[in-house]
């Protein structure tokens, strides 16, 4: 078959112009002359023989569109337009004979038969000029961005820096610890001639312990006063509430109100038991305090009451030391070595967690720092490894970086809907700026940040390709 | 523990399950009704009952066109009269009673209009409807009244009673069961229930017990109208919408049962299989058999109720409105088209749609700035999917001030207008009739007291979105001007931009704070009328005044054709706008309840309806929202909508394989754009349905006459039955006795042929099931285009579908789809026909239009049914012939690229090979 084509090259004088095909695929469409009459074959399948004159018939014969270059009769296929003054370009067959001059891709208006001035000048030049901006722009956006780069890379250096440290540190810290625990433990041996009664070593934790159930009661207090007052709030707002209005959102919170009402007298009897045993637990501790009893007993009975009170009362129980020895030197030592081993740890779990998060490609969203602005009556702050505000409200906390944009989630709760949750994209301008914030959907955000960060140098394809006509200047 | 949480169930489940019942009335608790039922009640277990009702002979006067004359209601110390008239308008039978008031019972109500209603038919009919002569005798006991060819009515003096008789036999009676119900005039007094016969019953004849209506301050007292029609030897009927419920209306009259209720309501994420009231009311009844359709409709925009009887040979229907005339037209023809036909004479039909309004509609509550408007519209191109039209709901104003914008979210809506335009896009707008208080807007018609009043004849305020808000009083003629004038050519607003398009929402009118969520009964209306009198038509007289506003704005473009969305609707509501089903549910019950409420809006003329594909409320699943588009396609209004809790749901979101579904769905309703426009030709021009029940054209096969979960596409021939169950993997199509169709699932033709009773076939979720009858030519046109506008040069596809005769038929209507230049014969009608020597065109058109269309031409025909086979085609088109391209596969025919254009008459001849296989091309 390539032999009879090229064979047919040969014979062929007649030179041919096929209508949205480019000049140096024209010599595809060359016929092929049996028995004086012209033929030609499908492109992608030879099997189908077509006569010269179906080409472009605006009929599709071709499974690849490749008989109607010219027509919008395939949907597969593609026109050439010549752009004189501008770039060539193929456009899609949909968008041929339809009516629209479809500049962005045809700035001669050959796509369609008529009604569409050739505008490849005006359109190239407004390309020449987007050009120029666009190299001016990222001759210097590149070089804004090496900053940015520099910043994060240094403030990843200073993390690593920083496990380096705290992890010597906490190596050193615990070493020391257990130097002092080591000390400590002979020193017991040696004491544990002399044993103080169980009552007097309580009798601190006794006071402490007191106080403690004094505050907590305050707070209670004022927080009942607080769901006092909602409550109120919700009341009123449940008897009085117009059943016409079309919100669903009242209705359906009313509704939750009342069953949080009728559930309310759980509530009351879970905090009633801790209250009991809390006087329970005074009552004890009064009589221990007074009377005394048989020191183990009594080690046991408040065991067993602390116990009980820390687990169902007080939010984060400490563990009781009941080994103490008093204020001597050495304990208070451990216990200040304990405290600082912890907030090592503490620490280098922050850093070793920070530095293991994805943060952009050379760690670019380390660069920032909260980014502002008020767009609409709100004020977002925007840390991109941490949070999103609105205002007071917390639109998400930092959940992962994917796909080039940054994900957010657990936002506060919206009314009556779910949790706010948002993301950001990126965009190359001049920045960094939130350019954009939308609710796609309900309590759910989308926020566009422009800056140097995201530029990266431009091809001239590329250049072209982001190139938009100005279309109130044709 | 337990206790708590069993009390925690109980309201889970009340709240999910009676969703707002309690918020409408049910007819015991409406005092007209509840009188009404009761009277029919006793009336019927009474064979004593005596009606005080007769037909004063003496006041009988006749005139060419009329017959007036007095009905007496006597009774212990109750004498009223109640003068009638009889005619004959656009050849129906037309009864109108009116009440003659007696002074002393009305002069002390101020601000009242103290007439009963007569203007119902200002709003309802299209402007100058002709009356025809009559003839009567007047013989001892009875009038015998004839019209048209075959139609007479015997009218019974006492006890009052219409036979309708129709080709000599009785079809229709009125009056039968003797509830003729007038309730006069009367001041509440002490002992004004001595004025009540003993049948009936004084439930809140002067007040309103029901809660949230128990402000009413009835100042007229009890004033209902009642009668029954009895349908003989009819056990279908159909209309009155509008109800989520059946194609065919269900039997009502029973003590546990309501009556379907006619009373435009935001009825809030409305339950299925309900008699309950809607957005709209069409008080069009039609009873169907096979050789007569019967209409009943009913002149009256008054709260109504009507209740369904059927019985082994009749049905009967008794119709109660709480006030107004008694005012009723017959329609009796041999079949629904003609009854359609007649119905249109009166009301007019629907405007023939701008194209665009026939493609798809893409909405959501809501896109939210400009830059999201145009990257949904940037995204259909990405996809390759076409739309037509882009919506904006209420949050695009600025703190739903209508006629305002948030311009922080929308800084330029004229480029974004613009930017949709360049590729034949359309913006529709919401304008909703609530007006804020406290702006430009609502000050100026608070100040040219053109707003609705509340009972003591100052601005009516109630709640709705914006808040605190008066409502336009669009029933007063010099509300419209006004109106316009916010919709003018250069009003900012708008930015003279010629694709813009209006949303009328909330029109019923939607009143939050209101008793059943609308305006009070008592407020007041232009020439003093009370609400009550007007309120099924007030959605209407609203929509209209936006349409007429827009027609003004349009003018100035060459693009004159309004497109207006309502949701409350009344009879003549399809003259000026389309209607959908309002706030829907996504779930598959309500997208089966779908299609028999699309239907019925079809069969009472008002064609340009749809459901909100997806579902309003939720979040439908990939298979749902596919399956919605798979049946939205065939709507005639094809919207796709969400509210602003669902996520989002355009079609690319749910992906593959679902986006590709969906696109060639969307796809394969822009390839029946020219069957879609021709049947809204038809529509407009004979109040033909677009789509269409089985019934329609298979009267003598009552299997069909309960089906609505199939149908067909206009006159095309097109029957199509979509899968509306979750994971459907069959599909059942019923085919009518004596009819031929052939496999057209996917809108791809087959030579497969079914006959009568059921056609079983496994489907996927990529198939839509279709079939085309035996003797259709249908023309599409196949190729993509990003929309209707951009498809205007594409050439046309015909497929044709011989029947047993090897004959079919078909037509084509084109115009420029967006003028009304059509109106001055700037269009083309061609009808195509097939026989076994060929298949011919012929055109009409007018020398302009035809050269619009020069260059339009058909380039494929694909032939099913041919008996034999067809080695060669002969074209000839206007005196030129040449041969054409004819080939075979699978029994179907196609004739390649005929290059006939589509602006003359054309003909196509057939030679038939003789003996066996020849070499194809």
């Amino acid at each position: 078959m390539l032999k009879l084509i090229a064979i047919t090259y040969l014979a062929a004088s007649v030179a041919c112009s096929i209508k949205g095909v480019s000049p140096e695929n024209q010599h595809l469409y060359e016929p092929v002359i049996i028995d004086d009459v012209q033929y030609w074959h499908c492109l992608n399948d030879s099997s189908i023989r077509l006569t010269y004159n179906q080409i472009n018939d605006n009929y599709c014969d071709c499974p690849d569109g490749s008989d109607e270059p010219g027509t919008n009769a395939c949907e597969n296929s593609k026109y050439y337009c010549e752009n004189k003054g501008h770039f060539p370009a193929y456009i899609d067959s949909f968008k041929l004979n339809d009516g629209v001059c479809d500049y962005d891709v045809c700035c001669d208006g050959s796509d369609e038969p008529e009604g569409c001035e050739n505008k490849c000048d005006v359109i190239h030049n407004q390309y020449v000029e987007y050009k120029e901006n666009v190299e001016k722009f990222m001759a210097t956006s590149l070089q804004t961005k090496e900053k940015y780069l520099q910043v994060a890379k240094t403030k990843k250096e200073k993390l690593s820096n920083d496990k380096t440290r705290l992890e010597q540190q906490l190596s050193s810290a615990q070493k020391q610890l257990e130097r002092l625990r080591l000390e400590l433990e002979n020193k017991e041996l040696e004491a544990e001639l002399e044993e103080p009664s169980v009552y007097e070593a309580l009798s601190d934790h006794f006071v402490n312990l007191n106080q403690k159930l004094q505050a907590n009661k305050e707070i209670l207090f004022t927080k009942n006063s607080h769901i006092d007052t909602l409550e109120q709030i919700l009341h009123t707002l449940a008897n009085n509430y117009n059943p016409n209005f079309n919100d669903p959102a009242v209705k359906e919170s009313i509704n939750k109100f009342k069953q949080y009402i009728s559930n309310k007298q759980e509530v009351n009897n879970d905090i009633g038991d801790a209250q009991n045993v809390l006087e329970k637990l005074q009552q004890q501790a009064k009589s221990l305090t007074q009377g005394g009893g048989v020191v183990p007993t009594i080690a046991n009975t408040f065991h067993y009451y602390y116990q009980l009170f820390t687990n169902t009362f007080l939010v984060a129980p400490q563990v009781p030391n009941l080994s103490n020895l008093g204020n001597n030197e050495l304990s208070s030592q451990i216990d200040q070595l304990e405290t600082q081993v912890k907030n090592i740890q503490r620490k280098l779990q922050e850093v070793v967690s920070n530095l293991n998060i994805n943060a952009g490609p050379n760690d670019i969203l380390r660069a920032f720092d909260t980014i502002n602005k008020k767009i609409s009556g709100y004020h977002y702050r925007i840390s991109l490894l941490d949070s999103i505000y609105q205002d007071d409200v917390l639109i998400g906390r930092f959940k992962e970086f994917k796909d080039n944009k940054v994900y957010f989630d657990y936002g506060s709760r919206c009314w009556n809907g779910p949790q706010r949750a948002g993301d950001v994209e990126f965009v190359c301008g001049k920045g960094p700026d939130i350019v954009s914030v939308s609710e796609p959907e309900k309590c759910h955000y989308n926020f566009v940040i422009q800056g140097e960060s995201w530029c990266e140098p431009m091809t001239e394809e590329e250049i072209r390709a982001n190139f938009n006509i100005d279309y109130d200047k044709l | 523990m337990k206790s708590s949480l069993f009390i925690t169930f109980i309201l889970f489940f009340t709240t999910v399950s009676a969703v707002k019942e309690y918020l409408f009335k049910k007819c015991s608790q409406s005092g007209f009704c509840h009188r009404n039922r009761h009277f029919a009640q006793a009336v019927e277990s009474d064979p004593e009952y005596q009606s005080p009702y007769s037909i004063d002979v003496s006041s009988l006067s006749f005139a060419d066109d009329s017959i007036t004359g007095i009905v007496k209601k006597v009774h212990g110390l109750v004498d009223v009269d109640f003068p009638f008239k009889i005619s004959v308008i656009e050849g129906n039978f037309r009864f109108q009673l009116d009440e003659k008031l007696n002074s002393d019972v009305v002069d002390t109500v101020k601000h009242v209009n103290k007439q009963r209603y007569n203007e119902t038919e200002t709003f309802a009919f299209k402007q100058n409807v002709a009356y025809h002569p009559l003839t009567g005798d007047q013989l001892e006991d009875k009038l015998v009244l004839k019209y048209g060819d075959d139609h007479q009515v015997e009218l019974e003096f006492y006890p009052i009673r219409f036979s309708f008789l129709y080709q000599n036999k009785v079809q229709l009676t009125v009056n039968d069961k003797q509830f003729l119900n007038l309730e006069h005039r009367r001041k509440e007094r002490e002992g004004s229930t001595s004025e009540l016969l003993s049948q009936e019953t004084s439930f809140d004849m002067f007040q309103d017990s029901f809660a949230d209506s128990s402000k009413d301050t009835l100042p007229l007292g009890p004033e209902s109208m009642a009668i029954d029609f009895n349908f003989i030897n009819f056990t279908h009927v159909y209309g009155i919408p509008e109800h989520a419920d059946s194609l065919l209306l269900k039997h009502t009259r029973s003590k546990d049962k309501e009556p379907y209720r006619l009373y435009n309501v935001d009825i809030f994420e409305y339950d299925l299989d309900s008699r309950l009231a809607m957005y709209g009311s069409i008080p069009f009844l039609l009873g169907i058999k096979s050789e007569v359709t019967v209409g009943v409709y009913w002149i009256n925009s008054a709260d109504t109720y009507i209740d369904i009887e059927y019985s082994s040979s009749n049905t009967l229907s008794h119709w109660m409105s709480e006030n107004g005339l008694l005012d009723f037209i017959i329609i009796i023809e041999p079949t629904p088209y003609d009854a359609n036909s007649q119905y249109g004479k009166i009301s007019g039909n629907a405007a023939l749609p701008a194209l665009f309004s026939l493609g798809y509609h893409q909405c959501r509550w809501n896109y939210n700035d400009q830059k999201d408007v145009l990257e949904v519209h940037k995204k259909f191109d990405t996809y390759k999917i076409p739309y037509d039209t882009i919506w904006l709901d209420i949050e695009y104003t600025d703190e739903k001030k209508y006629f305002t914008w948030k311009k922080e979210a929308f800084p330029n809506p004229g480029k974004m207008m613009q930017k949709l335009d360049q590729t034949g896009r359309n913006l529709v707008v919401i304008i909703d009739p609530h007006l804020k208080d406290g702006y430009s807007v609502s000050e100026e018609f608070i100040t040219k007291k053109l707003v609705m009043k509340d009972n003591s004849n100052q601005a009516f305020y109630g709640h709705c979105w914006p808040g605190k808000s008066v409502w336009i009083d669009t029933t007063n003629p010099d509300a419209t001007p006004a109106w316009a004038g916010h919709f003018a050519w250069k009003s900012p607003f708008l930015a003279q931009a010629a694709n813009v398009h209006i949303w009328n929402d909330m029109n019923e009118p939607s009143v939050f704070s209101g008793p059943e969520t609308v305006a009070p009964k008592d407020n007041i209306h232009f020439n003093n009328w009370e609400h009550r009198s007007v309120h099924n038509l007030y959605g209407m007289s609203y929509h209209q005044a936006t349409y007429n506003a827009m027609k003004a704005r349009l003018k100035h473009s060459n693009r004159q054709r309004p497109f207006v969305l309502t949701r409350s609707y009344f009879t003549g509501s399809q003259r000026t706008a389309a209607m959908w089903t309002g706030d829907n549910m996504s779930k598959w019950s309500y997208l089966q309840a779908s299609i028999p409420m699309v239907l019925t809006h079809n069969i009472v003329n008002m064609p340009f309806s749809g459901a909100d594909v997806g579902g309003f409320f939720g979040d439908p699943s990939s298979e749902l929202l596919t399956r919605w588009y798979q049946t939205g396609l065939f709507y005639p209004f094809f919207r796709g909508h969400a509210h602003i809790d669902s996520p989002r749901r355009e079609p690319w979101v749910p992906g593959e394989p679902y986006t590709s579904i969906i696109r060639d769905a969307i796809k394969l309703r822009y390839v029946l754009l020219p069957v879609f426009y021709t049947g809204f030709y038809h529509a407009s021009e004979t109040g033909r349905p677009v789509m269409k029940p089985m019934f329609y054209d298979a009267l003598d096969d009552t299997n069909t006459y309960k089906i609505d979960d199939q149908f067909m596409v206009g006159d095309s021939g097109i029957l199509a039955k979509p899968i509306t169950e979750k994971g459907g993997n069959v599909s059942s199509i019923y085919i009518p006795q004596g009819q031929i169709y052939y496999d057209f699932f996917n809108g791809e033709i087959s030579s497969q042929v079914f006959t009568s009773g059921y056609v079983e076939r496994p489907v996927e979720l990529t198939d839509i099931p279709m079939l085309l009858k035996g003797g259709s030519i249908i023309p599409l046109k196949t190729r993509y285009r990003r929309s209707s506008k951009l498809m205007k040069n594409d050439p046309y596809t015909l497929v044709i579908a011989l029947d047993e005769n090897g004959q079919a038929k078909g037509d084509l209507y084109i115009d420029d789809g967006e003028s009304f230049s059509y109106q001055n014969g700037e269009k083309s009608y061609i009808g195509f026909q097939a026989v076994s020597e060929g298949i011919s065109a012929s055109v009409s058109v007018s020398e302009e239009f035809s050269r619009q269309i020069e260059s339009v031409t058909v380039e494929k025909i694909v032939i099913v049914g041919v008996k034999g086979e067809i080695s060669a085609v002969i074209i000839e088109q206007e005196g030129k012939k040449w041969n054409g391209k004819v080939s075979e596969k699978d029994s179907v025919t196609t004739i390649k690229n005929p290059k006939v254009k589509i602006n003359s008459d054309w003909e196509i001849k057939f030679e038939y090979k003789q003996g066996v296989d020849h070499d194809e091309l």
